[in-house]
């Protein structure tokens, strides 16, 4: 059942996902927290907001997604949706501490609303992934 | 032989669904969405294995489609669509050089499937955001692709001696005969 060959493939993903989260990790260290929450929705920006005060942004789409966003003191997470799987608010905060760290890093997505809230820090347009 | 084929990919059709539906309604990892077993993929090796590729590549079409209507949407419908293709195309490749036994064929198939979702978030909101879980997707790959696996190969071997001893077994061979 088992081939040699397959524990070797399970191996070399193991170790490209230990690679990957280094580099993530090293490259978010690297940057600076820029003050502003950037939201997407559809593929176009839908708001900025300034982080520092407390505030719930309410996305409104033609297509009748909504998303609420509450921003906090350091952070901002998702409050509710109307989406179908509710993964977004599962995401919990983006702080200005841990987004090194989270598997998302600095973002909130809703997927079937095609929402995407963004912390926004320096370097972050430049990553190495070519635009398709 | 053709009632047989039907009934077959019936029953395997709604135990995709029925797999598809249950790892819906819990979040396998908190804060990490997207990460989900993936046991209908059982029964696509099952079904590329024991039956062909162009009854498999039906059973996924047909699954993504229903499983859109009945749970997830139309966006869900193509995410799953992005993924399931590039799963099952790598996984047919992968099982005709039989350089690999069911564990890394199922392997890849999580890993194409991942990156076939990743590529649709891309073209969906316009931002590469959703690729900042590589890494713990890829773990995530690894791990389910490899109990995947190792489950489809149990199944095989199980049903392999069940159809030898069966009466339907039996008819088939008949029937071929004729």
């Amino acid at each position: 059942m088992f081939k040699k060959k397959d524990l070797l493939l399970f191996l070399l993903v193991l170790a490209l996902a230990g690679v990957l989260f280094l580099l993530q990790y090293i490259n978010a260290k690297n940057t600076t927290v820029l003050g502003i929450v950037r939201i997407w929705a559809d593929g176009k920006i839908y708001r900025e907001a300034a982080l520092g005060k407390e505030e719930t942004i309410v996305i409104r789409q033609d297509n009748g997604c909504e998303n609420v966003v509450r921003l906090t003191e350091n952070g901002f997470f998702m409050e509710s949706a109307n989406c179908h799987n509710q993964l977004c608010i599962g995401q919990g905060e983006v702080t200005t501490e841990n987004y090194p760290l989270r598997s998302l890093g600095t973002h909130v997505l809703c997927l079937p609303n095609r929402v995407d809230v963004e912390l926004v820090v320096e370097n972050s347009t430049d990553m190495d992934i070519p635009d398709i | 032989m053709k009632t047989t084929k039907l009934t077959q990919l019936g029953i395997m059709l709604s135990l995709m669904l029925i797999l598809g539906f249950v790892e819906k309604q819990f979040v396998l990892v908190p804060g990490v969405p997207g990460i989900k077993p993936g046991l209908s993929n059982v029964v696509l090796m099952y079904a590329l294995c024991m039956l062909d590729n162009k009854s498999a590549l039906a059973l996924l079409v047909v699954k993504v489609l229903l499983s859109g209507i009945l749970f997830a949407g139309v966006s869900g419908m193509a995410y799953a669509f992005c993924g399931g293709i590039l799963a099952i195309l790598i996984m047919m490749l992968l099982l005709k050089t039989k350089a690999f036994g069911l564990p890394g064929v199922s392997v890849s198939g999580a890993v194409m499937h991942m990156l076939g979702q990743i590529a649709c978030s891309r073209l969906l909101l316009g931002s590469w955001a959703a690729a900042a879980q590589l890494p713990i997707l890829l773990v995530s790959a690894a791990v389910t692709g490899v109990l995947n696996g190792v489950i489809a190969s149990h199944v095989i071997a199980a049903m392999k001696k069940t159809i030898l001893s069966s009466p339907s077994g039996r008819a088939d061979k008949e029937e071929k005969t004729k």
